[in-house]
């Protein structure tokens, strides 16, 4: 019997038969191996269905799951994760999102929903207290997220929250979100998990409920929280001020925010229009929080009278400033944010938006693509009009909209010639906004995160501030080498937990890993040590690898884009340095027990409790062991340096 | 034997300018000037909030978290401070 922190349910849904079931949680023991949210996400999802499915067949099976700490009042813990096999990459697909949906599913009694099957016509799934319905929702298909959430809370509840897609899901675009909180504008962005939803023809799931979350220790969780609250609110000030959009101009400075297709290191000059300051000096008028946040990042904007159009609800954040701004050479903040409610309103991943509009421009440059391709449409750099018809066309799925929906990868298969060369992605997924020639974890990180190109394992944090009980009290220069293939391993398992338990990535430097740990004990009534809470997230990491070597992945997949390993800068804050991606990644390999082949040894997944996948393994790993390492969480050994 | 320090916000708001002067600090680093920064316009926080909310950036050139402690400023230089938001 769970005492405290999780609902012990998960909704069943099968679209294909119009059935609903509750489902009992998993045993304690595999809760307390994997937590929540995307760590028991791909405890579920590995074995049944497993990675050999079809992403936008019925039988991909589409995961919605809170954590143990969604819910709670552990600070910025209003969060859940969005599973699935990715139609983008075709590898393992997640997407971490924040707004309050997480908080809703759970207080109408559910842990998660497990989506299989697909739907005949459009349906949407209300969630209540009282159980489950799958609702017509026909009158829906065909809107965009906004309207769609308007009409919903409407004939459910007014207090209900909504996560849904919009037409870019609904026409299968590859880099379609699933959207959350209405005009505020949350997203699970990353992997094209829109389009899994728009496959299934489900537009949105509604969630409303009044249960309290249980909690095993409340005293002690009031008073952990009490003694690090307000220090989190203090150090993570910037982020209310100005969002994350707060470091623009510092990004720029360092060359970490892509301009121009990842061609341009100085872009220090338009940096500051698009700004976090920028924007609160304009047109701001408002911010709004995630679950439990006592931050506030969110940005509420309004522009009237503007030649791009109007804004009235989320503004953009640090990403959707790169993507919808820098990537195209747009310094118009406006039009930038006009692009972002379009991405919203459309369902649209902004960061692989971005990436494939860079790459459309630099394509039309090089020739590659012409305007008998765009419809007349003359894609140029720094041009608003060509930002927002590409934005629109994306969303629609119309015109060259259709291609670049695909992805870059896919658009440059299509293309054919050098396009390849100037698409950047990883897996499939294509880059976010912060330049491995910046901040060198960056080369290895985005490298070998299981979904593909991907910042939230955060290891440019380590670049940044230190995290002393990973065993760096100061942080890495950012530059460096040797030692960065370590840091990156310790700190994509470290940052893995929060996409499990479901806590705010932005939260790292304000607090210790030791209060998370305080936090999942006063909730869950568990015993869970620091070196137990690291393991866990080393497993997950470790399993979400197996869910990619079962399909045939290895180091060959571990690979980055030439541009960001081969084209140095000659201006700007980061010139005339390149990453040296082989030795960090070798040592990465070697800390993580797994071969040079980029494949896990049996010994290492015997160490973190994954016997039973080391049958998966190709045969003449399963008997390998890891080269020997010491962790300070585990002996007090010093960080490898 | 001064230094310019060019704020932008919040810092900017808190001193109630966006360029300001600073005498060279007697130990002659980043640190010690930031420090003196701190102590004269105690609406910026302390000087570890000073670190943690701020890129340091002298003569344009970038001021690792590592390197505060020992780089040197001299008389002539720029410093610029801008917010630091590492995270999105």
């Amino acid at each position: 019997m769970l005492s405290g922190g999780y609902m012990g349910r998960l909704l069943s849904v099968d679209l294909s038969e119009q059935r609903v079931e509750e489902l009992p949680l998993p045993s304690e023991e595999i809760l307390r191996a994997y937590y929540g949210g995307a760590g028991l996400g791909v405890r579920l999802l590995y074995d049944d269905p497993g990675p050999h499915v079809d992403p936008l067949g019925p039988e991909n099976v589409l995961l919605f799951l809170t954590g143990p700490l969604t819910g709670t009042r552990v600070p910025l813990s209003g969060r859940h994760a969005v599973c699935a096999r990715s139609p983008l990459t075709g590898v393992w697909g997640e997407s971490d999102i924040g707004g309050t949906f997480g908080t809703a599913l759970k207080r109408a009694g559910y842990d998660g929903v497990i989506v299989r099957g697909a739907a005949e016509k459009p349906v949407y799934l209300w969630i209540t207290e009282d159980g489950a319905e799958i609702r017509d929702a026909g009158h829906l298909w065909g809107r965009d997220y906004y309207e769609t959430d308007e009409l919903l809370r409407a004939e459910t509840h007014p207090k209900a929250v909504t996560h849904g897609i919009g037409q870019a899901g609904e026409r299968l675009c590859r880099i379609a979100a699933v959207m959350s909180d209405g005009r505020d504008g949350r997203a699970a962005g990353r992997t094209g998990l829109g389009a899994v939803m728009g496959s299934k023809r489900l537009k949105a799931l509604v969630a409303y409920g009044t249960r309290q979350i249980p909690v095993a220790d409340p005293e002690a969780l009031a008073a952990s929280i009490k003694a690090r609250g307000t220090g989190i609110r203090g150090k993570m000030e910037n982020y209310t001020l100005f969002g994350s959009a707060g470091g623009v101009e510092a990004n720029a400075r360092l060359a970490d925010m892509p301009a121009h297709n990842w061609t341009v290191g100085d872009w220090t000059a338009h940096a500051p229009k698009i700004s976090g300051q920028r924007m609160a000096e304009t047109i701001l008028i408002g911010r709004y929080y995630c679950g439990a946040c006592i931050v506030g990042c969110g940005r509420r904007v309004r522009v009237v009278d503007s030649p791009w159009g109007n804004v009235d609800g989320g503004g953009p954040e640090y990403e959707a400033m790169a993507g919808l701004g820098s990537m195209v050479g747009v310094d118009d903040l406006y039009a930038v944010a006009r692009a972002n409610e379009l991405c919203n309103r459309y369902g649209i991943d902004v960061i692989s938006c971005g990436g494939v509009m860079g790459f459309a421009i630099e394509a039309f440059e090089k020739g590659l693509l012409t305007a008998a391709d765009t419809g007349g449409l003359e894609l140029r750099w720094s041009d608003p009009n060509v930002l927002l018809t590409l934005v629109e066309l994306i969303g629609r799925r119309e015109g060259i909209g259709a291609l670049l929906g695909e992805g870059v990868k896919r658009a440059a298969e299509r293309i054919g010639g050098v396009a390849a060369e100037f698409a950047l992605e990883v897996k499939g997924l294509e880059l976010p906004y912060h330049d491995p020639r910046a901040l060198s974890s960056l080369a290895v990180s985005y490298a070998t995160m299981p979904r593909g190109a991907c910042h939230r394992g955060n290891t440019h944090g380590l670049e940044r501030y230190g995290v002393p009980e990973l065993g760096y009290p100061e942080p890495l220069p950012r530059h460096a080498t040797t030692g960065k293939g370590v840091a990156v391993a310790r700190m994509q398992d470290y940052q893995g937990l929060f996409n499990a338990l479901k806590l705010c990535q932005f939260m790292t430097p304000a607090i210790a890993i030791s209060d998370i740990v305080r936090w999942l004990n006063a909730v869950t009534g568990w015993d869970v040590t620091l070196p137990e809470l690291l393991t866990a997230g080393e497993r997950m990491n470790n399993l979400k690898r197996m869910y990619n070597v079962r399909l045939g992945l290895s180091r060959k997949d571990d690979a980055l884009p030439a541009r960001v390993l081969m084209e140095a800068f000659t201006e700007g804050g980061s010139a005339g340095y390149l990453p040296d991606f082989v030795a960090m990644l070798n040592e990465y390999y070697d800390y993580r027990g797994w071969t040079r082949d980029g494949i896990p040894t049996g010994g290492r997944l015997r160490a973190l409790g994954l016997d039973r996948e080391i049958a998966d393994l190709p045969p003449a790993y399963r008997e390998r062991e890891p080269l020997p390492r010491a962790v300070p969480w585990e002996s007090g050994a010093a960080a490898a340096s | 034997m001064a230094v310019t320090l060019l704020l932008r916000e919040p810092a900017a708001s808190r001193v109630g300018a966006s360029a300001l002067t600073l005498p060279v600090p007697t130990e002659g680093t980043l640190l010690a000037l930031l420090a003196e920064l701190a102590a004269r316009y105690p609406r910026l926080g302390s000087l570890d909030d000073l670190l943690a909310k701020y890129e340091p950036f002298i003569n344009d050139v970038h001021v690792e978290p590592g390197d505060v402690v020992r780089a040197p400023v001299r008389d002539g230089d720029t410093v610029l401070l801008l917010s630091a938001v590492s995270g999105g």
